[in-house]
């Protein structure tokens, strides 16, 4: 039976394997990137997922896990340009959303969220 | 434009996101609720169609948050009171969307 950290890392490889969005989901946040700011207006689904690409694969991003019943959602978060930014997933790996939250101490204050360690030390 | 009143006029318009941004929305809604008194005029009417299409689109939203989060027991937790209807989508995705009033300030029937 898988173990909660490889539950963790697994899903964490699959995205990094694969960026996967939820049927008709990417679309709309991109567009959703865009009209916040988070990203310029000409921006395209393959510039959203060059963040989401480097979020995931930044040994110092922290790793979080969002339980919310059965489900988890391991979610990572690292600051790109003095942005903080989150990769959120289920526990397939397959992309929930990423977005920087407005304000990261608020959003992770959340009894629902774990700290598991940074990125490189949930992977080794 | 407030600022926290735009994020909040970008982000009703997404139903169709994660949930996990809609959490941050309401949040953010919270937050307006504190200033609401140093809007203007014109970011009242703003806010209050916002909100309009918040209501209206309920079951969109809630669909979303229902993956994230069980809004009865966080409303519990945090004793949020029927005054923040945001928190009750999934008490407003219920209700006949011709029962709910088309007034500025919505109210839990």
């Amino acid at each position: 039976m898988e173990t909660f950290l490889e539950l963790v890392r697994n899903a964490i490889h699959h995205l990094r394997d694969e960026i996967i969005w939820k049927p008709g989901k990417a679309s709309p946040h991109l567009q959703k990137r865009i009209l916040r700011g988070h990203l310029p207006e000409d921006a395209t689904l393959m510039d959203y997922e060059a963040i989401i690409e480097q979020i995931s694969h930044r040994p110092d991003a922290k790793v979080f896990v969002y339980r919310f019943g059965e489900h988890l959602y391991p979610t990572i978060l690292a600051t790109l340009e003095d942005t903080p930014w989150i990769v959120m997933m289920d526990e397939n790996g397959i992309l929930e959303t990423s977005f920087p939250p407005d304000d990261p101490i608020t959003y992770f204050n959340n009894s629902s969220f774990t700290y598991l360690g940074t990125l490189e030390e949930v992977l080794s | 434009m407030n600022p926290l009143l735009n994020t909040y006029l970008v982000d009703v318009r997404h139903p169709n996101v994660s949930g996990a941004e809609h959490l941050q929305m309401l949040h953010n809604r919270d937050q307006i609720l504190a200033i609401e008194s140093t809007l203007t005029d014109k970011e009242h009417n703003l806010l209050h169609e916002a909100d309009r299409y918040l209501v209206e689109h309920a079951i969109t939203f809630y669909a979303e948050l229902s993956q994230f989060v069980d809004l009865s027991v966080y409303r519990a937790d945090l004793a949020i009171d029927p005054t923040r209807w945001w928190w009750y989508l999934d008490v407003i995705s219920q209700l006949p969307l011709e029962s709910i009033p088309p007034t500025p300030h919505f109210q839990l029937p």
